[in-house]
């Protein structure tokens, strides 16, 4: 009988600090504490993260040793080269604007931010990164929810889902809650939503059947969404599914960066 | 007290190991030691469970973009449910029952985890979320089984070792 009653008063005692707590961290009076945690614990993070991925490496040289130095420069060559061809793509596409509207201009130099990644959200079901800026002078008030995070020369990871006071949370494209505007650089320039799936791929789906697509095709951003500037890039048309019964298409995007390797991003803040 | 700090700074390592390391491993990613450890200390009726499981999802929670207190609610509720199934329940403590703890209890705390965020985002406390599907069933069931595997390989070299030693022990 007592020891019920003393297993009880823990109970209700751990209930009571369970909504103290909660309550505390709503009117943000834990803010200090928690800031300090984070802004101690981030460098040694960012090491262990480090440390993390350089095991992930070596354990794959071993695995494909004779081919991954050759892969390594295909993909390198693949990824410059296609971001070159989007690029002559957009242009080609601006030039016939442009050439409609006299006197407009418009440059492709970003307000960046440079950011580390120190982790992977707490709960493992979710892909979700989080960050650490680089710059302790970067007001966070700055950074917003829904701002896009690029790798390189402008090749999309996925934008910013949430800011958790010294914390940022990437929602890379291949998540499942992930959807970016973006076109396909096919001769109509199709338009429609970029969407992960399961964590592992990007389809892009509600493509009308009169929209021709073809494997090879790129993918880069709309430009329809406030925070996401036009042409970054996302990656390339794999393969093309049909289905009689339904009016749309699907196109599975395979995308130019391996998600499970980043390391440092850049936010744009300002385009 | 002392053995409430080592436990403090078990538990902090065990947090930073799981974010920054287990998850850039594949295969590894899907295991998830704190929880391992909370379990741990509830079975064996470890005095500060509670404290424990508590201060473990404090950690979790602010290395989750999820509303806070998601990983308190569900480690602790698993710390207390443990402690009282395997304290109260389960009459013996051999191999199976401990695995099948170990088993249900990581089910368990996805399950709470989940079912709060689906009702927050029902609620329209915290923004929409898509955790119940296919996909997350697979990952929580294979962190399930893994889980089990692993507590079932040191159950078994632990067992090996004490008969191993204690007639040397016993000299």
């Amino acid at each position: 009988m007592k020891k019920i009653s003393i297993k009880s008063k823990r109970a209700g005692l751990t209930v009571v600090a369970f909504m103290l707590l909660i309550f505390l961290h709503s009117l943000e009076i834990l803010n200090p504490i928690e800031k300090t945690i984070f802004n101690f614990f981030a460098p040694i993070q960012k090491n262990i993260y480090s440390f993390g991925l350089g095991i992930k490496d070596t354990v794959e040289t071993i695995k494909y040793k004779n081919n991954l130095t050759e892969t390594e420069i295909l993909k390198a060559q693949i990824r410059s080269l296609t971001l070159q061809n989007a690029k002559l793509k957009i242009l080609g596409e601006e030039n016939k604007i442009l050439k409609k509207e006299l006197g407009f201009s418009k440059t492709n130099e970003y307000d960046l931010v440079g950011a580390r990644v120190i982790g992977y959200d707490s709960l493992h079901n979710s892909t979700l990164l989080i960050l650490e800026l680089e710059d302790d002078n970067v007001n966070l008030d700055d950074i917003k929810i829904g701002m896009p995070v690029v790798v390189e020369d402008g090749i999309l990871v996925g934008k910013i889902s949430n800011i958790n006071q010294n914390k940022l949370f990437i929602q890379p494209l291949i998540s499942s809650e992930s959807a970016i505007a973006s076109t396909i650089l096919n001769s109509s320039y199709t338009t429609g939503i970029i969407e992960g799936e399961l964590n592992l791929a990007i389809k892009m789906k509600m493509i009308p059947q009169t929209e021709k697509i073809k494997a090879g095709d790129l993918i880069i951003t709309s430009g329809l969404e406030a925070e996401i500037p036009k042409g970054l890039l996302i990656g390339t048309v794999t393969k093309v599914s049909y289905d009689s019964l339904s009016p749309f298409q699907i196109a599975h995007i395979t995308p130019l960066i391996d998600f499970t390797n980043l390391s440092n991003v850049l936010i744009i803040k300002k385009y | 007290m002392f053995k409430l700090f080592i436990n403090i700074l078990i538990v902090i390592g065990l947090v930073v190991f799981k974010i920054s390391f287990l998850n850039t491993l594949p295969i590894f990613n899907i295991l998830n030691p704190v929880i391992i450890f909370i379990i741990f200390l509830a079975i064996t009726n470890n005095k500060h469970y509670i404290i424990m499981a508590f201060v473990a999802g404090y950690l979790l929670d602010l290395y989750s973009h999820y509303t806070f207190g998601i990983n308190i609610l569900s480690l602790t509720s698993v710390a207390i449910i443990s402690n009282y199934v395997y304290t109260s329940v389960l009459t013996s403590h051999r191999f199976l029952p401990l695995i099948f703890l170990f088993f249900i209890n990581i089910l368990l705390f996805h399950s709470i985890a989940i079912f709060t965020i689906s009702i927050l985002s029902f609620l329209k406390i915290s923004p929409p979320s898509n955790l119940i599907n296919l996909e997350t069933l697979k990952i929580i069931t294979s962190e399930a089984f893994y889980t089990g595997a692993i507590i079932a390989i040191f159950y078994l070299i632990n067992n090996f070792l004490q008969k191993k030693f204690s007639g040397i022990f016993l000299k």
